[in-house]
């Protein structure tokens, strides 16, 4: 079930009301039911898999609580995490690393070793075994304990709004919610619902709008320099407003039913170097690589080369996370590049002492969020290509072909990003992600007049082929 | 209490807010369609079969005539030239229908039937809905407000999805099915395939019969005639909306868009009430018309007289429109097939 469909608003409208009228214990219950309900309306039989996850995970995590062995202990560590890497590994990376087995034997003559198997990819399962296996090293650290009711757990990961590409809870932030009984106030009641209707505006008005410049451009096959670098922008912005959109009703829903999930995005446009960056876009993933891959792996304690290692690796493995693909891979490391450079240089640059006044502070600000963002917009070029080939032409292109199709793309994009635009520079002057939220309430009229009225007139109301470029 | 007030307060100035952004947006809309350069071909997804598919909507003119109705005889014109374009025509002409109407209808037509083109012949039943409602003064605010207010409009359109007699099909069941037909649609080709007619009639709702030479034409309300008249020279605000938000949705959609007037009515109050001409092929029927009546009178080509100057089609008449019809289509789909 998609956030935007009427069955899954039919679904939760009938969930949440019964939500609000049963006890604590039933509530729980009524949402593993329903998560269960949410998840098998793609394929019931994946279910079982994420059983599996949970399961063992439930198990291991128990003997680790309460076992005083090192050795006991570790092992069942790696248990549970080689069963969720597995998991992981087989479902999402086999066909990408037999083809590449096949590629590399190609080289040595033998043609076609291992054919690829049509392995369907579970909704949600980089988002489930990582939550799974945070949890079981947490609880090995004895940084947060063990849920004492399998259904409790299963709660945790099972949780139907952040379950598919929801924000990456930890335990001990999201147990307790579970446990204890949770008070909804009529403020917490509006306010859920209005980070849900924001989200929505993101998902359905920007990101499926920019989606229609965007995926021409990418189909190629021939690439205009000048609608290379629109397309690049606007899916930057389609790439947060689908993810921030999603995680935003992810958090709108849970604050309804009275359950605080993480933010996962914080103005991430606005970061000036990398570093910043990664604070902002994607918190919840960006925290987990750092809490259970950079430190582990040694983090920025040893020496220059090892941390620049340490980073190479965490954001490699980050990039692959997101996609069985190399072009993954190389945004990934790519920004690892950046965050090394940055580490390194960010203390031999104090900035230039001219911007230090007053005036011209805003300009050297905007100066170096412009570069940044640009560099952002090259690695988004890898990320959403389909092959090395095609970042190439594309490159070419911009730098080589650059003709341009008139105004119109710029303007169409421009419109679509303006209301965004103005309330993320509110919020990030005000510094409120809920900024719009506390306006005089003629504000707000008018802002959720305008904010339906793009969704169903210009979201909704099919404005397809409404872009027509001639390439 | 005071909150109950407050609370209607805030939905009416929601509502109200709406209300202006449906005005905006519709001019914003025609400011970037304005923009766009979008005289060229025609993207067709049926590049395998080399197919067009062309929409006709309309009024009685348009369905009536059975095999004969302009709809059809274009189909049998436009595959008789042997361009190596299969073209099938969809007839959606139905009797009674304004300019309003079928606004409500293309979009969920052309969700159904996907085509290439959308052709439209319609206006003349406007005259019907205006004349009912602008007598007293409460009426005139009637029509005032379904003129101007577009929040009721929208919320229509809205609800299109549900009706059920424009419920869309997969592109698999569409191609099924030979891209058109439902129950209904099925039970009349049934019932033409009893009859003997050839599959291309299946869409008529009416069926005139035929006229011949030499008969005379009288018209029924000489009063209603001439008003009928008036509206198509001088449309009311009514048909300008509708012509409008037709064109509107026709473009939303990306379909080119044919325009076609009534026999012997010039295009001039078409091209004048319609903001976004651009693109937009206008058909005009006047010449072809006066140019056979001197020759075979009246009788020949109209069956009635809706008008002082026309009437229903005859399968004659119906041949002349579908003729100036298919010379404005073809160089639109030509070219596109043969870069």
């Amino acid at each position: 079930m998609l956030f935007n469909s009427t069955q899954f608003i039919a679904f939760f409208v009938i969930v949440y009301i019964c939500y609000l009228l049963v006890s604590h214990q039933w509530q729980n219950r009524l949402l593993i039911i329903a998560s269960c309900i949410f998840y098998a309306s793609w394929n019931w039989k994946f279910l079982f898999l994420m059983f599996v996850s949970i399961s063992t995970d439930f198990f291991c995590s128990q003997h680790i609580y309460r076992s005083e062995d090192r050795a006991v202990r570790r092992n069942f560590l790696v248990l549970s995490v080689a069963v969720n890497l597995a998991i992981l590994g087989f479902f999402k990376y086999c066909n990408f690393f037999l083809g590449n087995l096949n590629a590399l034997l190609e080289v040595f003559g033998l043609e076609g070793a291992f054919q690829t198997l049509s392995i369907i990819l579970p909704l949600g399962i980089s988002f489930y075994t990582f939550e799974a296996i945070s949890y079981t090293v947490d609880v090995y650290r004895g940084v947060s304990v063990p849920a004492k009711k399998y259904g409790d757990y299963l709660f945790f990961v099972i949780y139907f709004p952040h379950l598919i590409a929801g924000p990456i809870m930890r335990a001990k932030d999201f147990l307790p919610q579970v446990t204890t009984p949770r008070v909804v106030t009529r403020d917490l009641f509006f306010e859920g619902l209005f980070l849900a209707f924001w989200g929505f505006f993101e998902k359905m008005f920007i990101a499926d709008n920019l989606a229609k410049v965007v995926n021409p451009v990418f189909a190629g096959p021939t690439y205009d320099g000048a609608m290379v670098l629109l397309a690049v922008y606007a899916f930057a912005f389609q790439i947060f407003c689908d993810f921030d959109g999603y995680s935003n009703i992810a958090r709108g829903l849970g604050k309804c039913m009275g359950f605080n999930i993480s933010i996962n995005f914080n103005l991430p446009y606005f970061a000036t170097n990398p570093t910043e960056f990664w604070k902002r876009w994607h918190m919840t993933l960006s925290s987990w690589l750092r809490d259970y891959l950079y430190i582990p792996l040694g983090g920025n304690r040893r020496s220059t080369l090892i941390t620049f290692r340490n980073l190479m690796i965490t954001m490699l493995l980050g990039g692959l996370w997101h996609g069985a693909s190399w072009t993954f891979v190389i945004w990934g490391a790519y920004h690892g590049l950046l965050l090394s450079i940055h580490k390194a240089v960010k203390d031999f640059c104090p900035g230039i002492k001219l911007f230090e006044r007053a005036g011209w502070r805003e300009v050297w600000f905007l100066v170096r969020l412009g570069v940044f963002f640009h560099l952002t917009c090259l690695g988004w070029l890898f990320f959403r290509a389909r092959s090395f080939d095609q970042v190439r032409a594309m490159l070419e292109a911009v730098l080589f072909h650059f003709h341009g199709n008139g105004l119109y793309p710029w303007a169409y994009v421009l419109l679509i990003l303006a209301p965004l635009l103005i309330v993320q520079v509110a919020q990030y002057r005000t510094g409120n992600l809920l900024f719009l939220y506390r306006q005089h309430w003629v504000v707000r009229t008018f802002a959720y007049s305008l904010m339906a009225y793009l969704i169903l007139g210009w979201g909704i109301m099919r404005a397809e082929e409404f872009i027509y470029f001639q390439f | 209490m005071k909150a109950v007030l407050q609370g209607f307060f805030r939905v009416f100035l929601f509502l109200l807010f709406f209300e202006s952004f449906l005005h905006i947006g519709g001019g914003v809309f025609l400011l970037m369609q304005s923009l766009t350069d979008n005289s060229g071909e025609i993207a067709s997804v049926r590049t395998v079969k080399n197919e067009c598919v062309i929409l006709v909507m309309g009024d009685s003119l348009t369905s009536g005539g059975g095999i004969n109705s302009y709809p059809r005889i274009l189909e049998r014109i436009l595959n008789e030239k042997g361009t190596g374009v299969h073209f099938v025509v969809i007839n959606r002409g139905a009797p009674g229908r304004s300019t309003l109407n079928l606004v409500s209808d293309v979009g969920p037509f052309i969700e159904k039937y996907n085509p290439d083109i959308v052709v439209t012949l319609m206006g003349m039943v406007d005259v019907n809905v205006a004349n009912n409602e602008a007598n007293s003064a409460y009426q005139k605010l009637k029509v005032f407000f379904a003129e101007n207010v577009k929040i009721f409009r929208f919320a229509k359109r809205l609800l299109d999805p549900l009706r059920p007699d424009l419920q869309l099909r997969t592109a698999a069941e569409m191609k099924k099915l030979n891209l058109w037909a439902d129950d209904e649609d099925r039970r009349l080709f049934k019932e033409q395939q009893v009859k003997g007619g050839n599959a291309a009639d299946v869409l008529d709702y009416d069926s005139l019969p035929e006229t011949t030479v030499g008969s005379v034409l009288k018209v029924k309300d000489a009063g209603k005639a001439e008003r009928t008249l008036e509206a198509l020279l001088h449309p009311p605000p009514f048909t300008v909306d509708g012509f409008n938000d037709f064109v509107e949705v026709v473009k939303r959609h990306g379909k080119r868009l044919v325009i076609a007037q009534y026999p012997q009515i010039s295009l001039a109050p078409l091209e004048r009430i319609i903001k976004l001409k651009k693109d937009i092929v206008f058909v005009e029927n006047v010449d072809n018309f006066r140019d056979a009546i001197r020759v075979n009178g009246m009788a020949a080509y109209f069956g009635d007289l809706v008008t002082p100057v026309f009437g229903h089609g005859s399968p004659a008449g119906n041949r002349l429109i579908a003729e100036s019809l298919a010379q404005a289509i073809l160089p639109l789909v030509v070219r596109s097939r043969n870069p």
